[in-house]
C-alpha cells in the first residue's frame, strides 16, 4: 500500500505543472525566507500588540525613532518579498516551463513577468503619472497559485508558438543568433500580452479579485468567528485547503482576536470571576483555534519542523528545519509552505487539514471533561504556540502540560508523513536522474 | 547524493535544545506580564467609576467650572467630588481637590498653563490633555467617562478624539460629549470659508467613535452670535459629527446668561448637563448596551 501510494505521488509530482510549481517555490525560498523573518519581526516582536513588544516592555525601552525605523523597514521588506511574490513566481514558472520544453527560457520568463503585471494592472484614472496601480492581492503571496498558473501558461504559449531554440549553453551565442531568437519571441509575447490584457480587463470589470479576497476573508473570519464548532470546522477546513493550494497567504489571524461578541463576553466573565472556568461560551472556535490548533501557524508547522529534525536524514532537510525553527516558534510559518514545499504536496494535505481540527477537538474535549479551563484572556500576536493556551488561561499549569502533550501528539502524527514525503523525494530524484541520462 | 549526515542532525537537535531553553526563559517574563495585564484588566473591568472630564475654554483656568459644579451639586443628594488638574508647558501635572471615596461620578477638570486661543495652541493643548488623560486612567482605572467642553474646550475634545482617542478606545469608552459654545470653524460664520482646523476636523472625522452621543449647545445673545462666538461656527459642528457618531443633537439657549462667558453658569445649561450628560438611573436602565458591555453599570442601579 505505501509503495503504491509512493508511486502515485511520484507520478503526481512529475506532472509538468506540479514539477514547475515545486521548482519555482524552491527557487523562491530565499526570498520567502526574508519575508518570513520580516513578518516575524513585525508581528511577533515590534507590533504594539505583539508578544515580545509587551513582555520586554519595548514601548518604554525603545526610543521612538528606532521603533518607527524598524517598523517601517520590516513593513517594506514584507511588501517587496511577500507583496510582490506573484511577479517573481510568474517569472520563474514561465522560465522553467519554457526550459522544460527546450524553448527560449529567458524571454519566456520576462514575458511571464510582464503578463503577470498586466493582469494585475488596475485601470483607474490616474491623477499622478508617477504612480501606477496594481491589484496587490493578485501579486502577493496570497495568490501564488494564480501566479504559477500565469507563468505556466506563458511557458506553454512559448512551447506552441515559439520556435524551439534554447540559448546554447556551450557555444557563445552570436548577436545575429540572439536577434533571431528575440524576434521569434515576438509572436508568443504578443499572444500572452493579449490574453493577459483580456484577463486583466475582466478582473477590472468584475473586480474578481476583490470578490475572491472577500470570500476568503469571509471564510477566514467566519471560521474563526463566534459560531459554534460544528459550523466553524468545515469553514476552517476549506480555508486550510485553499491555503494548501496556495490561495490565501500567511495571514490567518493567529491571535489578537478582535474582542467582539462572545469572546468579549468570555473575557468580561473571566475578569469578573478571576478565571476561565465556566465562561459563557466555552467552545468558541476562534479561541480554541488560537490556543490549541496554532502551534507555529496554520497546519501545526512547529510539529512539522520537529518531525523533520527527528526523521530527516538529508542534510538539506535538516538545514531547512533549522532555518525555520525560530520563525515557526513565533507563528511565522510560510517558510516551510514554500521551502519544503507543503503547497500542492499531496502527502502533507492530510495532516495539514486534519491536525488543526484534531487539536481543536481535543482541546474542546478536555474542556468538556473539566481537565482544563477555557482560554478567554487576551493573547498577544506571535505568542509561541506552546505558550498560547497557558497565557490565554491566565497561567493554568494543567493547560501548559496539556499543550505540550498535544504538541508531542502532533509530532508523532507528522512523523510517518515526513518519512513518506522524504521517501517520495528520493524516488522522484532517482527517476529524474534516470530521465536526464 | 544522499548521505546520512549525523553531524547536521546533531546541530539541529542542539538548536532545538537552545530554542527550548529560550522558550522557557521567555515563559517567565511572559508569565509576569500576563498576570500584570490581566490583573489590570480585571481592575478596570470591575471599576465602577465613570467620571465627567471637563475642559475649559481659552484664557480660563482649572477653576473655571467651580461655580457650575456648585450649582450641579445643589440639585442632587449625590454630591460630585471635584478634582482639578493643571498641565504645565514643561509636562508637569499638578492636582488640586480630590475624588472622594465611593464617588462613582466625580468631575475632573483639566486646565492648561498655556491657555491661549488659536489652532496652534489648541493642538498643543490636545497633546497636553492626552498626557493628563493617560495619567488619569492609570490612576483611577475607569473604563468609561463623559466629556464636557466649554468654548475651545470642545475643540480640544474634538481634536483629541480624532487624533489620540484610538489608542484607548479598546478599554476606555467615551459615552457622551457635550460642547458648549464651541466654535468649530473658529471665527468664520460660514463653512464656505473653512479654517485650517475645521478642514482637519472634517478630514479625520471617521476616527470619531460611532457609539458616541454628542450634544452641541450654543448660546445666543443676538440672532447670530453669543457675544463672542458666531452661531454659524458652532453649527459647523454638524458636518463633523452628524453621520459619524451615534446621535448628534444641537441645542440653542437664549435668555439671560446666554452670553458666551456666562454659559457655564446658565441654569438651562446646568439642566441640560443633568439631563443629558450625567448618568441617571433611567439612562442606564434603557441603555441595554451599557448593561451588556460593562457589569458595573447594572451594579450601580441596584
Amino acid at each position: 500500500m505505501p509503495n503504491r501510494l509512493i508511486k502515485w505521488v511520484v507520478r503526481f509530482n512529475q506532472r509538468s505543472f506540479i514539477k514547475i510549481t515545486r521548482q519555482t517555490l524552491m527557487l523562491l525560498f530565499p526570498i520567502a525566507y526574508v519575508g518570513v523573518l520580516a513578518v516575524m519581526l513585525k508581528k511577533a516582536f515590534f507590533a504594539t500588540d505583539s508578544f515580545f513588544y509587551n513582555i520586554a516592555n519595548l514601548g518604554d525601552l525603545m526610543p521612538d525613532w528606532l521603533w518607527n525605523g524598524v517598523t517601517a523597514f520590516t513593513y517594506g521588506l514584507v511588501k517587496v518579498t511577500f507583496g510582490m511574490f506573484g511577479v517573481m513566481a510568474a517569472y520563474a514558472a514561465a522560465r522553467y516551463t519554457a526550459k522544460l520544453y527546450h524553448c527560449d527560457a529567458p524571454m519566456a520568463g520576462m514575458t511571464g513577468f510582464v503578463t503577470m503585471l498586466l493582469v494585475a494592472f488596475r485601470y483607474v484614472r490616474a491623477t499622478n503619472d508617477s504612480i501606477i496601480s496594481f491589484d496587490w492581492n493578485l501579486l502577493s503571496v496570497r495568490s501564488v497559485l494564480f501566479a504559477l498558473i500565469v507563468g505556466y501558461g506563458v511557458g506553454q504559449v512559448y512551447r506552441w508558438l515559439g520556435k524551439s531554440g534554447e540559448p546554447g549553453e556551450q557555444t557563445i551565442e552570436t548577436l545575429e543568433k540572439m536577434q533571431q531568437r528575440v524576434l521569434n519571441a515576438l509572436k508568443p509575447l504578443f499572444f500572452c500580452l493579449t490574453i493577459g490584457a483580456i484577463v486583466g480587463a475582466l478582473f477590472n470589470w468584475m473586480t474578481l479579485s476583490t470578490w475572491l479576497n472577500l470570500v476568503y476573508t469571509w471564510l477566514e473570519n467566519f471560521g474563526q468567528g463566534n459560531q459554534s464548532l460544528w459550523v466553524a470546522i468545515p469553514l476552517i477546513i476549506v480555508s486550510l485547503l485553499l491555503s494548501w493550494f496556495g490561495i490565501g497567504g500567511p495571514s490567518i489571524n493567529t491571535a489578537a482576536q478582535g474582542l467582539t461578541g462572545a469572546a468579549a463576553a468570555n473575557l468580561n466573565y473571566a475578569l469578573q470571576h478571576g478565571s476561565g472556568w465556566n465562561v459563557p461560551y466555552k467552545y468558541l472556535a476562534s479561541t480554541l483555534y488560537s490556543s490549541f490548533a496554532n502551534f507555529g501557524g496554520d497546519g501545526v508547522m512547529l510539529a512539522l519542523v520537529i518531525a523533520l529534525i527527528i526523521v530527516g536524514h538529508q542534510p538539506e532537510v535538516q538545514r531547512l528545519a533549522r532555518w525555520n525553527l525560530v520563525p515557526v516558534l513565533f507563528n511565522s510559518s510560510y517558510g516551510l509552505m514554500i521551502g519544503l514545499p507543503v503547497i500542492l504536496n499531496p502527502i502533507f494535505l492530510l495532516p495539514y487539514l486534519l491536525l488543526p481540527i484534531a487539536n481543536l477537538l481535543l482541546g474542546a474535549l478536555a474542556i468538556l471533561l473539566h481537565l482544563i479551563p477555557a482560554t478567554p484572556y487576551p493573547l498577544p500576536m506571535g505568542t509561541p504556540g506552546p505558550l498560547a493556551a497557558f497565557i490565554g488561561s491566565n497561567g493554568d499549569w494543567e493547560i501548559l502540560l496539556f499543550s505540550l502533550v498535544l504538541l508531542v501528539f502532533d509530532v508523532w502524527v507528522y512523523i510517518p508523513f515526513v518519512r513518506l514525503a522524504l521517501g517520495v523525494e528520493l524516488k522522484t530524484q532517482r527517476e529524474k536522474a534516470v530521465a536526464s541520462c | 547524493m544522499l548521505i546520512i549526515n549525523d553531524k547536521e542532525r546533531r546541530r539541529s537537535v542542539r538548536l532545538l535544545a537552545v530554542v527550548t531553553i529560550l522558550l522557557i526563559m521567555l515563559a517567565f517574563p511572559a508569565y509576569f506580564w500576563m498576570k500584570d495585564t490581566n490583573h489590570y484588566l480585571a481592575q478596570r473591568s470591575k471599576a465602577r467609576m465613570s467620571p465627567i472630564i471637563m475642559i475649559p475654554g481659552s484664557s480660563a483656568t482649572k477653576n473655571r467650572f467651580d461655580q457650575m459644579v456648585t450649582l450641579l451639586n445643589k440639585d442632587t443628594s449625590h454630591k460630585h467630588s471635584l478634582l482639578k488638574m493643571e498641565v504645565y508647558n514643561d509636562g508637569k501635572i499638578t492636582y488640586t481637590g480630590k475624588i472622594s471615596q465611593g464617588d462613582n461620578e466625580p468631575i475632573i477638570v483639566v486646565g492648561f498653563q498655556n491657555n491661549h486661543d488659536g489652532y496652534d495652541n489648541i493642538k498643543k493643548q490636545a497633546k497636553m490633555f492626552d498626557a493628563a488623560f493617560s495619567e488619569l486612567i492609570d490612576q483611577y482605572k475607569f473604563n468609561n467617562f463623559k466629556a464636557f467642553g466649554h468654548s475651545n474646550g470642545g475643540l480640544i475634545w474634538t481634536l483629541w478624539l480624532e487624533k489620540y482617542y484610538s489608542q484607548y478606545s479598546d478599554y476606555v469608552k467615551i459615552k457622551r460629549l457635550m460642547t458648549v459654545g464651541s466654535p468649530f470653524n473658529l471665527n468664520e460664520s460660514s463653512t464656505k470659508n473653512p479654517t485650517q482646523m475645521y478642514t482637519y476636523f472634517l478630514k479625520h472625522k471617521n476616527k470619531l467613535p460611532s457609539s458616541l452621543d454628542v450634544y452641541s449647545v450654543s448660546g445666543a445673545d443676538t440672532y447670530t452670535e453669543d457675544g463672542i462666538v458666531k452661531l454659524g461656527s458652532v453649527r459647523a459642528g454638524r458636518y463633523i459629527y452628524q453621520k459619524q457618531v451615534k446621535h448628534y443633537t444641537e441645542m440653542t439657549v437664549t435668555g439671560s446668561k446666554a452670553q458666551h462667558s456666562s454659559l457655564p453658569q446658565n441654569r438651562q445649561i446646568i439642566r441640560l448637563i443633568e439631563e443629558y450628560l450625567l448618568d441617571s438611573d433611567q439612562q442606564n436602565a434603557i441603555n441595554p448596551k451599557a448593561k451588556k458591555t460593562s457589569h458595573d453599570s447594572s451594579l450601580q442601579n441596584q
